[in-house]
């Protein structure tokens, strides 16, 4: 087994890499990890232009994973998603054989999710939650690592169809991806708008070595105090009626602590801090909140809540 | 898991025994206070005992509860979350859990017992109670009294009660006139009604209780002791001059204080 601090230095020699291509997105690359290693899977919301699609294959192309994109569109049906099956001509023979769909890879980018339709959007989801794709009668089992990156643009809703709660709750992190700062988007112009050469990434690890590492993030020991404060923390969410109209699930509370476990990791520890609890109650809350009215009349965001309950 | 398991068991005894040690100082500062307190009111001083060891009971429980292993991580900033961290998953078996075992036995190497007891607090009880100790034989020495516990007592218990005392005046009302001259002083008579309080101090006292011996038997030499003297003096050589009406009233008087008891 690779030791603890040689996880470390695989992960920072990733981020090392990334910070090639990617520039000013560390917090996000990080959650990406995060979902990575908790085989989970993740909701962005940003503007566009802002590199998520360039993130998540150049992530794919250092873990060794096979990445593939859904652009969302209205009209995207179902059978775009999962695969379909199509007459085939062989031998003097015709038949039926499954065309795999787009799902059919190792890390896949929905893209703008809320603009497909909610039966486009289930045949993502069910791919997502079971980790498979039913099609017809047969049922086909996904390769693994299964991750999904689906992006939402906060801007532009007319004509889309919103995740409800109960379907945005099936991803683990909710991450919000921020303008660059201005040194950053200098960075970004004289690396992209100038005649320098993209730095070809080569693998760091195997897709054998990132199943191991997901198994050792669920073995990542936590303290029986820790386990209660995040549970205390996610059942306030619910009882703070005045701010809250709707609060997290117990689905919560799991993703909470699996994400404090995959960011102990990757900083090379064997325990699970409070500090990690603080830092991924944001991404992990975020989306499983609904506002009060009161809330909105104080000016508060998710985030300012969710604050005050910590 | 084994070595982390007697290593945990080792802290929380050295724990438990600061906390027992903590707890016995206390108590003996409240035990003290209260033997004080009972040599001021008059009161027996194993009453002491009762309010010293109900708070020593009640301060050992407060320790014991409040020994945990965050208190350690508070001392040890290098142990901190994975001392609980490790303690809570100590049946875990993994390869980073048995990591963190490893780590955190070899943190605790540098934990001493000193690093728990306050010496400073420590000092401060033992002075208070060599303190309390002085006061204590220097009150009981000096017999000294606040309150009398005992009088107070009684006072509340005759509080509203009509208690019916034998008065001379009675008997001066009931013809026999003012015969102070007779009788004396009115304050001797009310002399008998009063409780005599009588104290034998230990310290300041001459006697020495502990030196018993056997009597020796002595032979006393003729003429130590003085002659017999012979009196036979009549009431008239005497000068006594009693008339014989004056002899009834004494009579009565002491008739009637007999069949009064």
């Amino acid at each position: 087994m690779a030791s603890i601090d040689n996880i470390k230095k695989t992960f920072d020699y990733i981020s090392r890499e990334l910070d090639k291509v990617i520039i000013g997105q560390d917090e996000m690359l990080r959650h990406l990890m995060v979902g990575i290693l908790c085989d989970a899977n993740i909701l962005l919301e940003s503007y566009p232009g802002l590199a998520k699609t360039l993130a998540v294959k150049t992530l794919a192309q250092l873990l060794d994973l096979k990445f593939s994109r859904i652009q969302n569109t209205p009209d995207l049906m179902p059978a775009d998603v999962t695969g379909t099956y199509i007459i085939e001509e062989g031998g003097g023979k015709r038949g039926f054989v499954f065309q795999p769909g787009p799902i059919f890879a190792n890390i896949v980018l929905a893209d703008e999710i809320n603009r497909a339709t909610p039966k486009t959007q289930s045949a993502l989801l069910e791919a997502m939650q079971e980790k498979q794709v039913t099609v017809g009668n047969k049922t086909f089992e996904l390769d693994r690592p299964f991750f999904v990156l689906a992006t939402q643009n906060p801007i532009e809703q007319e004509g889309t169809y919103p995740l409800p709660e109960a379907q945005s709750d099936r991803f683990l992190l909710k991450v919000k991806i921020t303008y660059p700062s201005e040194e950053d988007e200098i960075k970004i112009v004289n690396q992209y708008a100038e005649d320098v050469p993209v730095p070809e990434l080569k693998p760091v690890i195997k897709k054998a070595s990132i199943l191991h590492l997901q198994k050792l993030t669920r073995q990542v020991p936590i303290s029986n105090d820790l386990k209660k404060y995040v549970v205390d923390l996610v059942t306030k969410t619910r009882k703070k009626k005045d701010l809250i109209t709707y609060g997290a699930s117990p689905r919560a509370s799991i993703g909470m602590v699996l994400a404090a476990k995959a960011r102990a990791l990757m900083d090379g520890r064997k325990y699970v801090s409070k500090e990690d609890i603080h830092t991924m109650a944001y991404p992990i809350l975020r989306h499983r909140l609904i506002l009060s009215f009161e809330a909105e009349r104080k000016n508060m965001d998710v985030d300012d809540v969710i604050k005050s309950l910590m | 898991m084994k070595q982390m398991l007697l290593a945990l068991r080792e802290l929380k005894q050295v724990l438990a025994q600061v906390a027992f040690s903590q707890a016995v100082l206390e108590g003996l500062i409240i035990l003290l206070s209260s033997f004080i307190i009972c040599v001021l009111i008059n009161l027996p001083i194993y009453f002491g005992f009762i309010p010293g060891s109900l708070y020593f009971v009640h301060l050992a429980n407060k320790k014991f509860k409040g020994i945990k292993l965050s208190k350690v991580e508070e001392e040890f900033p290098d142990l901190k979350e994975q001392l609980t961290t490790a303690a809570d998953n100590l049946y875990r078996k993994n390869d980073i859990v048995a990591g963190l075992h490893e780590d955190v036995l070899r943190l605790m190497k540098s934990i001493k017992t000193s690093h728990f007891i306050k010496f400073k607090t420590m000092w401060r009880q033992l002075v208070a109670i060599a303190a309390l100790c002085f006061a204590l034989i220097l009150f009981t020495s000096l017999n000294m009294q606040f309150v009398d516990y005992k009088e107070i007592a009684k006072e509340i218990q005759e509080f509203g009660q009509d208690r019916a005392r034998p008065d001379i005046f009675e008997f001066q009302q009931a013809g026999v006139g003012n015969e102070s001259d007779i009788f004396g002083n009115e304050s001797l008579a009310e002399l008998g009604l009063e409780e005599l309080q009588v104290q034998i101090n230990p310290i300041f006292s001459e006697i020495n209780l502990q030196d018993i011996k056997e009597a020796k038997e002595q032979e006393f030499e003729e003429g130590a002791f003085p002659a017999d003297i012979e009196a036979k003096i009549t009431a008239q050589e005497g000068g006594e001059n009693i008339p014989k009406e004056h002899k009834e009233i004494v009579k009565k008087y002491f008739s009637g204080l007999a069949a009064e008891q």
